[in-house]
């Protein structure tokens, strides 16, 4: 019988105070919609890769033996502790006949593909002593319009072979296709086929298993042991594997970050909504003492104020944000690679203990300023609580400058001061809103103004020509090759050992006065030194190394290391390595200097034809061709950044709105004695702008910093090993972020005090509610 | 033709379908200087009468005129316009703003006011010259009412509102408060109306009209109403 009446209360109050219980529920919903979006879209990709690792069983190394595989070094791999499967292959990339210049990456399997088994899309697979079939890239197969029964042709050293498409497949291992920056199925792809269709291809990669239960770096160390002739590379350094484990990665990080620092802003407000809810119901709290409620049935009612809009609205905001983003996201995004499939894992316990934290967090809030009301007796509860008592500020304490203030201002600022609470509260909103909107705008200038640099700056040359085979020596290029300029780089893969631990790194080996990698500060030409190695920034970071430190170079197929001084440490944002110059190498005696590509400043058109015809040209690239395919690649981010902006605006659309309403709510009776003063509505309305114009003032550009700070920590968070992503939000950005800010608050602050002529002047004359 | 003509002036509430007649047909006239109490019980009409007068809400129906202007004429920024620069109101529950200190806000007044008069001097008048620095909270309820008193007397208004200026106060500061109100009405030659319940105040009225039912019941006139000194309360 009591129940009822009581309830109906809570109906009535809801309805009543829609607005800010709404507001309760959106900033709920804002938060847990944040975090089960990211978290949803990380562990959908994450299960996804892990699921396809498991079943198709991804290899954990990719061991390259230059010299071939023979039954020896096979046995030593697999008498290696910790190796469970391994299987011998032969790898290269190989022109096809299709139209235009299209090239594949041939596998050759000596034997079943029990590791990086390929998941069949249509047809059938290999027989292992199939010697006609091949199976075929799905991507790679849509755009050339391959089916099973398509004939597909690759060249090896001038020699054509036939294969008919016997299954359309994915792999494992081909997740992220590309023998550049970006995926393009027109120019690049993968077959698959058996070792004995193609004896001409030598056997050089073995494909290792590790047991369960195993140490990762224990194994390799292991095997790098055994062979050491051998490149080994592990899922953290294979291309694609990695590529794709950066991408969930990126997910995981911002799942952590970003929506954890909406959830605490929202937390804030929800706090200072329900305190104030909880103070303006005392009367009616003590009514319903002084009828005889018992304090724990009085509590109860109160609770249900907190726990029905925040388990609303943090439910409502978990299932939305699980089931809807991370597929939007996934088709932006994760769905670029070759995907197998999409599992979608249940709404994790993470994003269920967020739920239950928002609502807990009410509650608890809830009952805190309950408990401070519930000890006071019943008649003080009945007598209204005195308002807030004015005082002087500190600010007055200096007389001169006080003074200068107008009437107005020094009544607004009095007003700030007396309501810390609430002006801390617009203040910390409208902070987080700027720093947010910095944030998303920071990190799209970040990662584009990292690939212009990289790519026009560091790299200072037009074309670069990458060579294999017969190669001749630096020298005949630079005076057969008619260019502005052009340069030789030897590049090698080593096996890098430092304190800190060791790495398969690129060692660079660039002309002694060469002009075309600037690797100082902020892409500046430095000369490398003499007799020392430079290292990049990053690597010395991952590995501890610091300047005047001695590192161990393993040279591929040479026992005897090489050991260095770290003479210098330079900058390359995209690809991390040691640098030495020529003399350097030359005084090592470990071979001479062999150009591994050539680098071309000003190429005339006949000297780009000339390359194309030298046969040890394998391939060229453009750094503005590869700077759009970054670019493009970086574009499919984008949605992640415009869902990022568009929370930091909802999260200040709610929060500025609360705060001005309940500003609006609290002084009502303060603006209708102005209005019986005879202040006009338009100088009501100008105060309380002029009020808030002064706190966002305050928010916004005290937003810039953190704003500047959040970009820069969230692009290292996302930044694989090879790379550095400094943060670097554009003035333009942090402008447009402040103005967005400032007149999205300044706006809804317009709307907020059109309420002004609503106020009924009859309220000044009542008593104080 | 006095300072302030009610002529036929109604008020009505719709709610639903019924009609609720909080002044029906009201006529009276309150001439330049007077001091008038308005006396009823609560639910009289009293205080829509007040706020009629008050330019703070519209007449269903009749004509008010003050200074020989008619109010019920005005529309929004000119109804403001008149509580601005005609009108001083004095509230039961003092209404001052909790952050402005006493002098504030008594300056606050003339912010919005052409010619007004010196807030340190009024402070000084209504007896509060060394509590200008305090905040209401520092005050009593009737040195809260006396800076209300200020606030309205800064704007130099012709015609003073009081809303049950005692009703809030005991009977001791209620007297001082009296006694200010008539001494204003002489000093600053400005007309005063007092609404109150209290018949007690009701001698010190020149003009005392009794309001029941909505409707006027009775005028008195005084000429030589009692002094606040003398009434018993």
């Amino acid at each position: 019988m009591v129940k009822k009446p009581l309830r109906k209360k809570l109906y009535r109050d809801m309805s009543r105070a829609a607005m800010q219980f709404l507001s309760i529920i959106a900033l709920c919903a804002l938060g847990t919609f944040a975090f089960a979006a990211l978290d949803g879209t990380a562990r959908m990709t994450r299960t996804t890769l892990n699921t396809y690792y498991e079943e198709n069983n991804l290899a954990d190394y990719w061991i390259t033996l230059p010299a071939g595989v023979d039954r020896s070094s096979l046995d030593k791999v697999e008498s290696t502790s910790g190796i469970s499967g391994l299987r011998a292959r032969g790898v290269a990339d190989m022109d096809t006949t299709l139209p235009g210049d299209v090239s594949v990456s041939v596998t050759a399997y000596d034997g079943a593909m029990d590791i990086n088994i390929p998941l069949l899309r249509s047809g059938s697979l290999l027989d292992i002593h199939d010697k006609r079939g091949c199976l075929v890239d799905e991507r790679f197969a849509q755009a050339h319009e391959l089916v099973p029964g398509s004939m597909l042709s690759v060249k090896l050293a001038g020699q054509q072979y036939d294969f008919i498409v016997k299954g359309i497949v994915v792999s494992p291992e081909y997740i992220v296709v590309s023998d550049g920056i970006a995926a393009d199925p027109n120019a690049y792809g993968y077959i698959l086929i058996n070792s004995c269709a193609m004896p001409a291809l030598p056997l050089t990669q073995i494909v290792a298993t590790r047991a369960d239960g195993t140490d990762e770096a224990v194994v390799q160390a292991a095997i790098e042991q055994a062979l050491p002739d051998a490149l080994v590379v592990d899922r953290g350094s294979h291309p694609s594997t990695s590529r794709a484990n950066t991408d969930a990665q990126m997910f995981e990080n911002m799942t952590y970050i970003f929506p954890i620092m909406a959830y605490a802003v929202g937390a804030l407000i929800v706090m200072t909504t329900l305190s104030r809810m909880i103070d303006n119901q005392r009367m009616q709290m003590g009514t319903l003492k002084a009828l005889g409620f018992s304090a724990q049935k009085i509590r109860n009612h109160y609770l249900s104020y907190a726990i029905a809009p925040s388990a609303v609205g943090a439910v409502l905001g978990t299932l939305i944000g699980h089931y809807t983003l991370p597929f939007l996201l996934w088709d932006a995004l994760i769905g670029q690679n070759e995907m197998p499939y999409q599992l979608t894992p249940p709404i994790s316990w993470a994003a269920w203990l967020m739920t239950g934290l928002s609502v807990l967090m009410s509650v608890g809030i809830l009952l805190y300023s309950y408990q401070s009301a519930a000890k006071e007796t019943t008649a003080a509860l009945l007598r209204p609580k005195p308002p807030k008592a004015g005082k002087r500020i500190l600010l007055e304490r200096f007389p001169k400058l006080w003074a200068r203030f107008s009437f107005n201002t020094k009544m607004i600022i009095r007003n700030l001061m007396r309501n810390k609470m609430r002006t801390f509260m617009s203040f910390i909103g409208l902070l987080c809103c700027t720093m947010l909107i910095i944030t998303s705008l920071g990190l799209q200038d970040s990662v584009t103004s990292i690939s212009v640099n990289h790519y026009t700056k560091t790299l200072h040359y037009d074309a670069r020509a990458n060579l294999k085979g017969e190669v001749g020596t630096a020298e005949s290029y630079e005076r057969r090759l008619y260019a502005e300029a052009v340069e030789c780089v030897m590049e090698q893969s080593v096996s890098l050992r430092a304190d800190g631990g060791t790495r398969t790194v690129m060692l660079n080996i660039l002309g002694d006065h060469q002009t075309m990698q600037r690797l100082g500060q902020d892409e500046t030409l430095i000369p490398l030194n003499d007799g020392t190695a430079a290292v990049t920034y990053k690597l010395t970071k991952t590995l501890n190394i610091k300047l005047g430190d001695t590192i161990r170079l393993f040279l591929p197929g040479d026992d005897e290391p090489v050991d260095f001084v770290v003479g210098q440490i330079v900058q390359n944002n995209i690809a991390q390595g040691i640098y030495i110059n020529r003399s350097t190498w030359e005084s090592l005696r470990k071979g001479d200097f062999v150009p591994t590509a050539i680098q071309l400043r000003g190429p005339s058109e006949a000297c780009i034809a000339q390359l194309k015809d030298m046969d040890e040209v394998d391939s060229i690239d453009y750094p503005s061709v590869q700077i759009d395919d970054m670019l493009r690649m970086l574009d499919t981010l984008s949605s992640v950044f415009t869902l990022l902006t568009g929370i930091a605006l909802a999260l200040a659309f709610v929060i500025c709105y609360n705060m001005g309403l309940m500003n609006f709510v609290e002084r009502t009776r303060e603006y209708a004695t102005l209005k019986v003063l005879g202040y006009h509505q338009k100088e009501i309305r100008h105060l309380i702008l002029h009020e808030n114009s002064l706190v966002t003032l305050t928010g916004v550009l005290m937003g810039i910093y953190p704003g500047i700070l959040l970009t820069d920590v969230i692009l290292h968070s996302c930044e694989p090993e090879s790379g550095f992503y400094p943060g670097t939000p554009t003035l333009q950005s942090i402008i447009i972020a402040c103005v967005v800010t400032y007149c999205f608050s300044e706006l809804l602050q317009r709307l907020l005090t059109r309420r002004v002529n609503k106020i009924n002047m009859v309220e000044a004359l009542k008593s104080v509610e | 033709m006095g300072y302030i003509t009610f002529e036929h002036v109604c008020k009505h509430y719709q709610t639903g379908d019924t009609v609720v007649k909080a002044l029906d047909d009201v006529n009276f006239t309150v001439e330049k200087g007077e001091f008038c109490v308005v006396l009823g019980p609560s639910g009289a009409g009293k205080t829509t009468l007040l706020n009629l007068l008050g330019g703070m809400d519209k007449a269903t129906s009749g004509k008010i005129t003050v200074g020989g202007r008619e109010i019920t004429g005005l529309h929004g920024p000119q109804l403001t316009e008149y509580r601005r620069s005609d009108v001083g109101f004095v509230f039961q529950f003092y209404n001052l703003m909790p952050n402005l200190t006493a002098l504030e806000n008594v300056e606050l007044a003339r912010q919005v006011c052409k010619n007004a008069l010196d807030p340190r001097t009024i402070m000084e008048q209504v007896g509060l010259g060394q509590r200008m620095a305090n905040f209401p909270a520092q005050l009593s309820g009737g040195e809260q009412q006396r800076v209300s008193i200020a606030r309205a007397l800064c704007k130099n208004p012709a015609l003073l509102l009081c809303d049950e200026p005692t009703g809030a106060l005991d009977s001791k500061t209620g007297v001082q408060v009296l006694k200010l109100l008539t001494d204003v009405c002489h000093t600053h030659d400005a007309t005063v109306v007092i609404i109150t319940h209290n018949a007690m105040i009701a001698p010190l009225g020149n003009r005392v009209i009794h309001v029941k039912n909505g409707g006027i019941e009775s005028i008195e006139l005084c000429e030589h109403p009692a002094r606040v000194e003398d009434i018993a309360w």
